[in-house]
């Protein structure tokens, strides 16, 4: 390790990390930053395989029904997490990204397939098999608004 | 120990401990709220098949929360056979391994829903889709009312859950208030 004019060698030292990292944080700093870091990992399940994250974070007027952008095909799952009875669902309507609610029941013109219901504020979802869908929610309540915590389409 | 190695020792313990509490809270969830719905059926020995059934495996590699290991059977019919389980979190979960999935577009494997101990204690947990729907009652609830074609009437709810009758449109655990279910949509 070289060591700068005016410095004081420390008596501890590790060529291989910097006496400082920065923000002035001492060396002793990183061994605790690289638990906590470790921790985090470990805690925060990954999110491997998700295809589209859909009409998250979004309100669902009831009876209303909300599908993703983009159709899947192939062995997929969905999950959704609701503030209200709702359910996960594929449908074959899709492309409105910008507008989450499209319209009741999809304008009756729009095959919505429901693949797991629940009651109250919850999370379901379920393993499909699919040619051509779009990852859906549907709140088929008659008077109550989802919030739609979450929702994704992602392969099983 | 010098004053600022002291400070820092001080600070470093009381992170960790932070991270400890946090971790703590997010594995264990809601334990304290958990013993607000309890079922008997987990008191039987849990169901091997379910761990080791390569569907609910696939189900519980995408939904990380179902901890098949405690799953106990509540249900097994022409439809499917269902489990009770808790969730990672803390939550009580239905899953349902679909038996015979209809020769259509898409055809459904498996499913689950999972909910917060707390309401399920109030309101008992729904699972299933229309036409197919479950639902799992806490104890001490033997019975819940149905509403079915327009006909009231009580079912019983052995083992904690019950396949409601077809054309069923409202329910009624404990002494929850009475629940609509999702109908069929349209399209």
């Amino acid at each position: 390790m070289r060591v700068l004019k005016g410095d004081s060698v420390p008596s501890r030292v590790d060529a291989n990390v910097p006496r400082t990292l920065g923000l002035g944080t001492p060396r002793r700093w990183v061994g605790l930053l690289v638990v906590i870091a470790g921790v985090l990992a470990v805690a925060t399940p990954a999110s491997a395989g998700v295809l589209e994250t859909y009409c998250s974070g979004a309100n669902l007027q009831n009876g209303w029904g909300c599908g993703g952008g983009s159709a899947f095909s192939g062995n997929i799952h969905v999950d959704i997490t609701t503030s209200h009875t709702g359910c996960a669902a594929l449908s074959s309507f899709g492309g409105y990204n910008s507008s989450p609610v499209v319209g009741g029941a999809f304008g009756g013109s729009v095959n919505l397939v429901n693949l797991a219901c629940t009651n109250g504020s919850g999370t379901n979802g379920a393993n499909a098999l699919t040619t051509s869908h779009h990852g859906a929610i549907y709140n088929p309540n008659g008077s109550t608004w989802d919030y739609i915590y979450d929702a994704h389409i992602s392969t099983a | 120990m010098s004053t600022r190695r002291r400070h820092t020792t001080i600070a470093v313990t009381a992170v960790g401990a932070i991270i400890a509490g946090i971790m703590t809270l997010g594995f264990q969830g809601h334990a304290g709220t958990a013993a607000a719905a309890e079922f008997s059926s987990l008191a039987a020995p849990p169901a091997p098949a379910a761990s080791s059934d390569p569907v609910l495996q696939n189900l519980e590699k995408n939904a990380p929360n179902i901890n098949l290991a405690s799953a106990r059977t509540v249900l097994s019919d022409a439809s499917g056979t269902v489990y009770l389980t808790t969730g990672l979190n803390g939550d009580v979960c239905l899953v349902e391994k679909v038996a015979q999935p209809a020769n259509t577009d898409p055809m459904v494997a498996s499913r689950y829903a999972c909910k917060k101990p707390a309401d399920v204690a109030k309101e008992g947990i729904l699972g299933g889709v229309p036409g197919s729907f479950y639902v799992a009652a806490p104890d001490p609830v033997q019975e819940i009312v149905v509403v079915s074609n327009g006909k009231t009437s009580t079912v019983s709810v052995p083992h904690n859950a019950v396949r409601l009758p077809p054309g069923t449109s409202s329910i009624t655990v404990g002494t929850s208030g009475a629940q609509r279910l999702p109908t069929p949509s349209g399209g």
